[in-house]
């Protein structure tokens, strides 16, 4: 078969998915959990997404929204991230609402929940009382520093984990404060290590019968993703500061005639390549204060001063094509805009369309990975709040139209 | 009863550097076997330089600085994503290392490669040709744009695919130039998305006998840590920019110098609770009675002078003292820790996570260690990185029913072996 599902779209004779077999009964809220659950969901599982009646997870109340007007069904983070999901909403601190979660939870194979460690517990819905009602039941807890060790309850946020996990000290010029990454990165770790270590869960029944509780952290999430570089620093005894020029260079931004653009060419014979494409004398690549990358590196100044005349009079896409040509690595700085006018990834399928009641037909980033026999795919977008009460209420459970009209008089669900 | 949760899945790992190696990783400390397939003239690059001369100047980082006699087997960022696997070398160039290969193949689950896409293929390797050979083999390429479209031959690194990802035009200074990460970020984060991938299409393999070919695109998968600013392009048409630490909803949000030479504290406060708790753990200064800083609107549009009274507080204090204080005082703060640090903090020993490796031909270090916690099948680290070819023969002669004397002459020939080749 072909590798090339070029539009990206499903092709008409695949409906298959890889884990439709999959039950996922969902408490998580904001970012980490419901990327993880993400996951399973546009894969094919059944994830029902339990939220809080009357104001539901709190990722609808970020953001952004069509014209900056907020509305809890327009919000573009959770659209985003609910994808492919079932929405009920239940008040976990009522006994209904307990006794429903614990029938849910005999049918389930995966519980996932991001709580402050303790709140499962107090609810009465902890690992030991879920997993006697089923033996089979993989419980996944996301929480900020896990739920063992002496920062068990301390408070957290994305600038927090960068910073515990020795990623912020990488990140800046050496002269500013050291930074984190855009948006919430950490959050996005932790969602895909909790969706790695629950699959292996699955794998795992498959040979013993039994069910597991997994616990990730977010902090332990971020240091994984620098595992290696903290090691080097472990064994080296220089903890690999940031610093205003790499070691190596080029290996940096500069300017051009419209933007940015990342050179890569810190040895050779890429070095000589670069200079010659931008059409310099290639005599200057053996110049004694540019011979090596480390000498590019502390003359880094005057590599700047000979190559920015070249980059100025050029465009990035210009520069790349050059570049490519000699099979020099570069890299555009390419913002959102570029990204969906790009040719490459309109070509790729990358951006799929989805309908949603309220905000219409919009662009979404798409599939993390093309699969030949079970694509990625969004049968259906973000649900709406408690979209799918009913359906799991009645349908799935057997409660009757009263019970349920009963229930969300009384703030129930 | 087995304590991992992927005992009898098989790898056959071509893998380099970071990206696919850490998806490979992932898998072997939840118990694969990886087998990880280098060439003798041409290792791992990680690995780093053959000669110690070279390796002196590389950024491979050797122990105590030292690249020693085989720098090869003492690179740490080698020993950082190559733990758990056995290493065996093959000349793929050669027909009888590729015979060897597609014998390893049959009695695999997966082939996981990161090349630039045309090698596999060169070597008539590609997934067609490995499905001949294992209906239910698993192919993962992961290049940097992927297998298709106008880019899928352009070559890349961590540092040009972060920002093709959009990624560096967000990150960095309000006033200041696109940066990166200060690691080559769109590596883990490809290879901890590649073994996602690799977990559904192994769970669909073990129930329905079927394989199917993986493409990653690491461009792509860096642009999904980005949902939220391309979902406000797609509704807003809005490009977002640099904000250094800035955060659009909180303030106090900053790193803040602390005592000593390049010591720093992140403080985000996200209520007006933490805002009075941080108050009083200042010891209620006069500056913050104003106006200006009593609500959170207010402390976000006075920003810089808030940042900088903070700091004239923080500069003072110890930056883990500190943070202890303000957590036990319910103000969210965290020291920032250097990469060194990491392997020393407190919570992360109490919780298991560093765990203090010996390396042959090393020594012994603490190690950050397995990012999870399993109550059945919790995974371990059962060896450190192997040498180069150092299981060249246990593999190739257990799982192959090679003889001693085929393999003696397959070394010989300079099929297989444990000593590099100058290329």
């Amino acid at each position: 078969m072909e590798t090339g599902n070029d539009n990206g779209s499903m092709p008409m004779n695949v409906t298959e998915t890889a884990l439709d077999s999959i039950e996922v009964l969902d408490l998580t809220h904001y970012l980490a959990g419901p990327f993880c659950t993400k996951l399973f969901a546009d894969f094919g599982a059944d994830v029902v997404k339990v939220e809080k009646p009357g104001e539901g997870d709190g990722a609808r109340r970020l953001g952004p929204f069509p014209d900056d007007e907020p509305h809890p069904e327009a919000s573009g983070l959770f659209l985003y991230l609910n994808t492919n999901k079932r929405s009920m909403t239940l008040n976990l601190k009522t006994g209904t609402g307990r006794r429903i979660i614990k029938q849910l939870v005999r049918s389930a194979d995966v519980v996932v929940e991001n709580f402050r460690p303790g709140v499962m517990d107090s609810l009465g819905l902890g690992w030991d009382t879920l997993s006697s009602i089923n033996p089979r039941l993989v419980m996944t807890s996301i929480s900020n520093f896990g739920q063992t060790g002496p920062y068990r309850d301390y408070k957290a946020s994305d600038l927090i984990h960068y910073g515990l996990s020795g990623f912020s000290y990488l990140n800046g010029d050496g002269v500013g404060e050291p930074l984190k990454g855009p948006s919430s990165q950490s959050q996005y770790h932790a969602g895909m290590l909790g969706f790695i270590a629950t699959m292996c869960a699955i794998m795992a029944r498959r040979a013993t019968g039994e069910g597991q509780y997994v616990d990730v952290s977010i902090l332990e999430a971020v240091c994984a993703i620098i595992q290696p570089t903290i090691l080097r620093a472990v064994m080296t005894g220089s903890p690999s500061r940031r610093a205003s020029v790499p070691r190596a260079y080029p290996s940096d931004f500069f300017q051009c005639k419209d933007g940015h653009i990342y050179l890569y060419a810190p040895r050779e014979p890429d070095w000589t390549h670069l200079v010659t494409a931008l059409g310099l004398n290639p005599e200057l690549a053996n110049d004694p204060r540019f011979s090596t990358g480390h000498l590019r590196s502390q003359n880094a100044g005057q590599v700047r001063e000979l190559l920015t005349p070249q980059l100025m009079n050029r465009d990035r896409e210009t520069i790349f094509n050059e570049l490519k040509d000699w099979g020099v690595v570069s890299g555009m700085v390419l913002n959102t805009e570029d990204l969906f006018r790009s040719e490459h990834l309109n070509e790729r399928g990358f951006f799929v369309d989805v309908e949603h009641e309220h905000t219409g037909k919009l662009r979404y980033p798409g599939a993390p990975f093309r699969m030949t026999e079970t694509p990625w795919r969004v049968r259906s977008p973000a649900p709406t709040l408690g979209q799918h009460n009913y359906e799991i209420l009645h349908a799935k459970l057997g409660y009757t139209q009263n019970e349920i009209v009963r229930w969300r008089q009384a703030g129930i669900i | 009863m087995s304590i991992l949760s992927l005992e009898g899945v098989r790898v056959i790992d071509l893998t380099q550097a970071w990206a696919g190696t850490f998806a490979t990783c992932i898998l072997a400390d939840m118990g694969a076997e990886i087998i990880k397939i280098e060439a003798r003239n041409r290792p791992d690059m990680w690995r780093g330089p053959i000669a110690p001369e070279m390796a002196a100047v590389s950024p491979h980082g050797y122990p105590g600085g030292e690249p020693g006699q085989r720098p090869y087997n003492r690179s740490s960022l080698f020993h950082g994503v190559n733990r758990n696997k056995r290493g065996i070398t093959l000349d793929l160039a050669a027909t009888e290392g590729i015979a060897i290969f597609k014998e390893l193949v049959k009695i695999g689950d997966v082939v996981a490669e990161n090349f630039t896409p045309r090698v596999m293929s060169n070597f008539g390797l590609d997934y067609a040709a490995l499905r001949e050979i294992n209906p239910a083999i698993i192919m993962l390429s992961m290049p940097a744009y992927g297998t298709t479209g106008p880019y899928k031959d352009c070559r890349g690194v961590g540092g040009s695919v972060e920002p093709m990802s959009g990624m560096s035009s967000m990150m960095g200074y309000a006033d200041g130039p696109p940066m990166n990460h200060g690691a080559m970020y769109p590596d883990p984060v490809a290879g901890m998305m590649a073994a996602s991938a690799l977990l559904i299409a192994l769970y669909h393999q073990r129930r329905t006998g079927v394989g199917q070919f993986i493409d990653l695109s690491q461009q792509e998968t860096t642009m999904l840590m980005l949902g939220e600013a391309l979902m406000d392009y797609s509704m807003n048409k809005r490009v977002r920019k640099r904000q250094g630490n800035h955060h659009q909803f909180m303030a106090p949000h900053q790193n803040y110098r602390c005592r000593g030479e390049d010591d720093w504290i992140a403080i985000s406060v996200s209520s007006d609770e933490e805002w009075r708790q941080l108050l009083k753990v200042m010891g209620e200064p006069a500056w913050a009675r104003d106006e200006k800083f009593a609500t959170n609107i207010a402390r976000l549009d006075n920003e810089a002078e808030l940042n900088r009274y903070l700091e004239e507080w923080t500069i003072n204090n110890d930056k883990y003292d500190l943070m202890h204080r303000l957590q036990q005082n319910g103000v969210p703060a965290g020291s920032v820790l250097r990469t060194s640090e990491v392997v020393d903090d407190p919570h992360l020993e109490a919780r298991g996570y560093i765990e203090e490796l010996h390396y042959d031909d090393i020594g012994k270090y603490k190690t950050p260690g397995l990012a999870w916690k399993m109550s059945a099948t919790p995974g371990r680290i059962w060896r450190t990185a192997p040498g180069l070819g150092q299981d060249s023969e246990s593999v190739l002669t257990e799982l192959l029913g090679i003889t001693r004397a085929e393999y003696e002459k397959l070394v010989k020939n300079k099929i297989t072996g444990e000593e590099p080749i100058e290329p």
